[in-house]
């Protein structure tokens, strides 16, 4: 029996904001003290804790491309040309990010003899959106992936990858849902009855849920907050209720860390 | 000190002591740990590590296992009482049970000083100092079913019996869901293995844990549990190969429970 390595650590539970003192200090960097920032401060920032000038970024979006031609190949099922297309196309989204990083570093260089407590937003405004892009994914409606496989594709193809596209949206939405409410239950318990009701409130109420990213529970909490309270009240008890409040209070203050991340454009 | 909040390996998790989250939330997190690589091993070797991390920094750290054990009772109970539909009055025997049983869980506490990567096809679940070897939701379930029996009528148990099934289902086909989610981004899977998937892990995988899963979905490059003996007679050659060229790490869940948000009903006290 082989043992591996005590490695992976991860994070979430119940479902409220999962934010460290560290995600805080990369959102608020001007909350910091006295400090000399260096480009490799400045990485971390896109790359999110990244150390190595995004190498394991370049390989990570390389990896992701290769996964999602063999995603596209085994629902439509790519001959070479379409194949070599899509693989340049993805190429190109990951080489055009990092020409931006690039360009992002050669102008936090220009400001970094400059930068002091008082100005180091600048550097970090360079940096956030490059960090957004990566977050949300490169391979996004704007990519050339995305283009290219609207030209590559036939008619037929298109079709069906298109629903492909819709299917798996709608699971990623339901898991999302599904996994705040397991969460939720957890802390407040809740009968199948009401689970029930829940789950169809939040899947009639709740939309644009379809991202893989581990904030998607965040999204559904924030989501949460603008469905009116009666619908909750109708569902639950009023010690239930209190619980339930405090917790939407929580998806409130999460629309900040969404943003950031790009997944919230209210 | 590991300061990536979502990844937090256990002998840094021991140097951290209690981890102080900002804006005055506490939070829980799974750390998965244990993973054997040998096929079909894989979810005997899952380790829970829960960690309650109380906003005042005064707290006492050797009753984190036991205040924990405490929340997930009562939230047990206030289960109890909504299915049962039982006055207070009739809480009370049930409340004195749970009362032993909790006693009695805290028993299972060990120093979590005394885990290490060897331990063997252990469940623990612990504050920062103290770890028990069961998953603590399944153990709080399976006693609150237990000291039930005697004490309520049988239709009562039986309605509290399969609301306890129904939400086990609900949340082994949460994992289940975020199992092949993970498998399809990995490998790209057709619809026929999708759905072969989940039939199969919907019937089979009894220790699906959504809250370990949730850990996965925090991008990580080792590969989570699975029941890989279930799942390899689906996969074409080549998305044996893939699977194969993952590391399989060992993992800790790691759980911040905060008691604000939780129903708020202390039965036992």
């Amino acid at each position: 029996m082989t043992r591996l390595p005590l490695a992976v650590g991860i994070a979430v539970v119940f479902w409220f904001p999962l934010v460290s003192k560290e995600t805080l200090a990369r959102a608020q960097p001007i909350a910091q003290q006295e400090m000399v920032i260096g480009v490799e401060q400045f990485d971390a920032w896109i790359f999110q804790g990244g150390n190595n000038r995004g190498q394991s970024t370049r390989e990570m979006l390389d990896s992701r491309t290769t996964q999602e031609l063999m995603r596209i190949n085994q629902i439509v099922e790519l001959d070479d040309t379409q194949m070599m297309r899509l693989r340049l196309a993805g190429r190109g989204d990951v080489k055009r990010f990092f020409d931006r990083v690039e360009a992002a570093r050669r102008k936090f260089f220009e400001i970094q003899p400059k930068l002091t407590r008082n100005n180091i937003n600048d550097a970090y405004q360079l940096a956030m959106p490059l960090q957004q892009e990566l977050a949300a994914g490169l391979f996004g409606p704007m990519s050339l992936f995305q283009k290219t496989i609207s030209s590559t594709l036939d008619d037929h193809q298109l079709e069906t990858w298109q629903r492909e596209i819709e299917r798996a949206d709608r699971l990623r939405a339901e898991r999302a849902i599904k996994m705040t409410i397991a969460h939720m239950q957890r802390q407040v318990p809740m009968t199948a009855d009401q689970r029930s009701k829940l789950s169809d409130l939040l899947i009639a109420k709740i939309d644009g849920v379809k991202t893989n990213d581990q904030y998607a529970q965040y999204l559904v909490q924030y989501r949460m907050s603008k469905i009116p309270r009666e619908a909750f009240t109708d569902i639950f008890d009023g010690e239930q209720m209190k619980a339930i409040d405090r917790s939407i209070q929580r998806g409130r203050a999460m629309a900040a860390t969404l943003r950031q991340r790009g997944m919230l454009n209210e | 000190m590991n300061n990536r909040f979502d990844c937090l390996p256990l002998d840094r998790h021991r140097q951290a002591g209690p981890m102080r989250l900002s804006i005055g939330l506490v939070i829980a997190c799974l750390v998965l740990f244990g993973v054997h690589a040998e096929t079909g091993e894989c979810q005997d070797a899952v380790v829970v590590v829960a960690d309650l991390v109380n906003q005042d920094e005064d707290s006492n750290e050797e009753d984190e296992a036991d205040l924990l054990l405490r929340l997930l009772i009562n939230t047990e109970l206030s289960l109890v009482k909504r299915v049962c539909e039982l006055s207070d009055d009739q809480m009370a025997p049930i409340v004195a049970a749970a009362t032993v049983a909790h006693k009695t869980l805290a028993k299972f506490a060990v120093n979590i000083e005394e885990l290490d990567d060897e331990t063997p096809n252990a469940v623990v679940f612990s504050g920062n100092s103290k770890a028990f070897t069961e998953n603590p939701f399944r153990q709080v379930r399976a006693e609150v079913a237990k000291l039930l029996r005697g004490l309520v009528t049988d239709q009562k148990y039986h309605s509290y019996r399969k609301e306890s099934r129904l939400r086990d289902e609900y949340e082994r086909e949460t994992a289940v869901r975020l199992a092949i989610e993970w498998l399809d981004q990995k490998l790209a899977l057709s619809v026929e293995q999708r759905t072969a998937l989940h039939r199969e892990l919907l019937e089979k995988w009894l220790d699906a844990d959504y809250h370990a899963w949730d850990a996965y979905t925090w991008e990580q490059p080792g590969f989570p549990p699975l029941p890989q003996a279930l799942i390899e007679p689906i996969f074409n050659s080549t998305q044996r190969a893939k699977l194969a060229a993952f590391q399989q790490e060992s993992i800790h869940v790691h759980i911040y429970h905060d008691d604000s948000m939780t129903i708020g009903e202390d039965w036992v006290k």
